[in-house]
C-alpha cells in the first residue's frame, strides 16, 4: 500500500519493516468513502496477518473522511478481539489542540490497544 | 450589475467585514482554492491556530455539504448548483454563512434537525456526533455528520431560514458563528 499525497488526500504508507501503515497530511476529498475503501479493504486483510500498526499522523479531517477512519478503527478491534496483535496510534502536534481532542475521542470507544502521542 | 453598482457592492462587503464571498457553480476545485485563501485571510486577520481550522473546518462541511446535495438532488435543474458563502469577521469572531437551493420536500427534515441542534447542548452534542459515526450509511448517502460539527465548532447556536423560491425549490441560508 502507498498512495501519494494530493492537497485534499493524506499520504497511505506502509512500512514492511515496522509493519505500520501510514496515513498523514490533510483529509478532505470529494468522495472520502470512495478514497478509503480500498485502503479499508487492505486493512481489513494485513491485520489478521501478523503484527499491524495503524497510525494516524493528520492534520485535518472532514466529516466524512472522520467516519471512514472509525470504520478503520472498528475493522481493527473486531481483528484485536478475534485475537489479531495490532495497536492503533494517533500522532498530533503538540500545538495542535483540534487534532488531539479528535484523537482522543475517537480513541475513546476502541478496546484495541492505542497510543496517544504528542510530537514537537 | 451596473458599471457604478460593483464597487457601491464590494464597499458593502467590506463595511460588513466581508473576508472573502463566492457566488457561482460549486465544483471541488473551488471549494480547496477558496479554503486556501481562507485559511490565509483569517491568520492574516489575526485568528489563532484552533480557530484558522475551526473556521476552515465549517467552511469544509457547509460547501461539501451543497455540493453533494445539489449534485445528488438537484442534478438537471437550471442553476442549480450555484451556491453562495461567505467569511465574514464581526469583531473577534468569525462567522461562516452559505446558502444554497434545496428541494421544498427537504425544507422540514431539515429544520427538524437544525431545531434539535440548537436545543442541545455540549454533551448531547457529543453523543450525537458518537451515535452518527457509528449510524450505517447507504451508498450514495452522506456521512451525515456536517450539521453536528458545525453546531459543535460554533461558539453560539446555529441560524438558519428557508426563504420561498421557484421550481419546487426554496433556499436555505445557514450561519454559523466561530
Amino acid at each position: 500500500m502507498n498512495i501519494t499525497a494530493t492537497s485534499t488526500t493524506p499520504s497511505v504508507v506502509f512500512d514492511e519493516s515496522s509493519s505500520t501503515l501510514v496515513i498523514r497530511g490533510e483529509s478532505y476529498p470529494e468522495n472520502a468513502f470512495e478514497f478509503f475503501k480500498p485502503v479499508q479493504q487492505w486493512v481489513e486483510q494485513r491485520a489478521r496477518a501478523s503484527r499491524f500498526v495503524l497510525e494516524l499522523a493528520v492534520t485535518y479531517m472532514n466529516t466524512s473522511s472522520v467516519k471512514c477512519v472509525m470504520d478503520l478503527f472498528d475493522r481493527l478491534d473486531l481483528a484485536y478481539e478475534q485475537g489479531a496483535d495490532v495497536l492503533v496510534r494517533w500522532r498530533y502536534s503538540e500545538t495542535d489542540e483540534r487534532i488531539r481532542e479528535l484523537g482522543e475521542e475517537l480513541l475513546e470507544d476502541l478496546r484495541a490497544p492505542k497510543e496517544l502521542l504528542a510530537q514537537r | 450589475m451596473q458599471l457604478d453598482e460593483l464597487y457601491t457592492f464590494s464597499n458593502k462587503l467590506s463595511d460588513q467585514g466581508v473576508l472573502l464571498c463566492f457566488n457561482g457553480p460549486f465544483s471541488h476545485g473551488i471549494i480547496e482554492q477558496l479554503g486556501h485563501a481562507l485559511r490565509r485571510h483569517v491568520q492574516e486577520s489575526g485568528g489563532a491556530g484552533p480557530t484558522v481550522m475551526d473556521v476552515f473546518g465549517v467552511f469544509v462541511e457547509q460547501t461539501q455539504n451543497i455540493q453533494s446535495y445539489v449534485s445528488r438532488e438537484l442534478a438537471g435543474l437550471e442553476g442549480a448548483s450555484f451556491g453562495v458563502v461567505a467569511i465574514i469577521k464581526e469583531g473577534s469572531r468569525y462567522v461562516v454563512q452559505s446558502g444554497n437551493r434545496i428541494r421544498d420536500e427537504h425544507t422540514r427534515p431539515l429544520l427538524g434537525r437544525l431545531d434539535a441542534l440548537a436545543r442541545a447542548d455540549a454533551a448531547a452534542l457529543k453523543a450525537m456526533y458518537k451515535q452518527q459515526l457509528r449510524a450505517q450509511i447507504g451508498p450514495g448517502e452522506s456521512a451525515g455528520l456536517g450539521l453536528i460539527a458545525m453546531a459543535r465548532a460554533a461558539s453560539e447556536p446555529l441560524s438558519y431560514r428557508i426563504d420561498p423560491g421557484r421550481d419546487g425549490c426554496s433556499f436555505f441560508t445557514l450561519r454559523v458563528t466561530v
